[in-house]
């Protein structure tokens, strides 16, 4: 397999996961929360996807497209929360699996990556509101960052065994160059 | 050996971290309703407006920066009654009345946060000496 051919694939790849991040964020605004501005956060399991199977350039790539597109479509506010979140969510999980590596089980590294992702959000609102208190609202972050996560993860186990064939092994076996 | 979906020493983590959050709410779900207490109203991260909470009286206003956005207060409590964000997270936050609660437009940069009224953020002299 030549470079070249390798990025292409991986260009492919990436896009795919992109154009799947996009449909998940639309249909994760559609499903009802309890809690005002929270969500489940649908998107990053294609996030995750590219951690876990593709490499941790992909996922950052995904996070930094997904800010991108939050920027577009909803917004500087929208887009810097998006980036932030994503970003330190994928530092968060990277740093997991580099410490623990294989120790860590997805649901511990979605908890974790959704509660980093939560963090990230709120970064960002206390730079737009510095006079703003969060200390009441953090147990709220906290318990909706660990449903997510385990919602999250849930689906991500659901899908393991597609998923798993169409990571770079799968690309091997049947884009061979 | 490939990656478990989750441990059992992860269920107790996690939900030892839920207990606590949980614990954490339930103690901030105690404190003192809206009696003594004031929303302060923030555009652009300026103070824009301070509504006592305490005074009982109604009042609907806009934000003169963004008058698309308004805020009724209801003696108790206040709350976004509109706005023209597409999200609309402000306008479902619904009512808030207890100090540490805040109600955000984002997209508006609009922010109403509730504050007991011991407590304060804006820059005033704690004691005037004649």
């Amino acid at each position: 397999m030549s470079d070249s051919g390798r990025l292409a694939r991986r260009v492919a790849l990436d896009g795919m996961l992109f154009a799947l991040a996009v449909v998940m964020s639309v249909v994760d605004g559609m499903i009802p929360v309890p809690v005002p501005g929270v969500r489940l956060g649908l998107s990053n399991i294609a996030v995750m996807y590219a951690l876990f199977f593709v490499g941790r350039r992909d996922a950052l790539t995904l996070a930094a497209l997904k800010g991108l597109f939050a920027f577009v479509t909803r917004g500087v506010t929208a887009g810097a929360m998006s980036l932030s979140g994503g970003l330190l969510s994928v530092l968060v999980m990277t740093l997991l699996t580099v410490v623990f590596g294989k120790r860590v089980s997805y649901t511990m590294l979605s908890v974790a990556g959704a509660l980093a992702h939560n963090a990230g959000q709120m970064i960002v609102v206390k730079f737009i509101y510095s006079s703003l208190t969060l200390s009441a609202f953090a147990p709220v972050l906290v318990i909706s960052g660990i449903a997510a996560g385990v919602a999250t993860a849930a689906i991500l186990r659901a899908f393991l065994p597609v998923a798993k064939r169409f990571g770079e092994d799968w690309l091997d076996k049947n884009f061979p160059e | 050996m490939s990656r478990r979906f989750i441990h059992k020493t992860d269920a107790v983590v996690i939900l030892l971290a839920a207990a606590l959050a949980a614990a954490g709410w339930l103690l901030y779900s105690g404190a003192p309703d809206g009696g003594m207490a004031r929303a302060e109203i923030y555009f652009d991260g300026r103070l824009i407006k301070v509504v006592d909470l305490s005074e009982g009286g109604a009042s609907v206003f806009s934000i003169p920066g963004a008058p698309a956005v308004v805020i009724r207060s209801d003696g108790g409590g206040i709350l976004f009654e509109s706005s023209d964000c597409p999200d609309q997270v402000c306008v479902h936050t619904g009512r808030i009345s207890r100090p540490g609660a805040f109600a955000a437009c984002l997209p508006n940069k609009a922010l109403i946060q509730i504050v007991a009224a011991d407590v304060s953020n804006v820059d005033e002299p704690d004691v005037i000496v004649r």
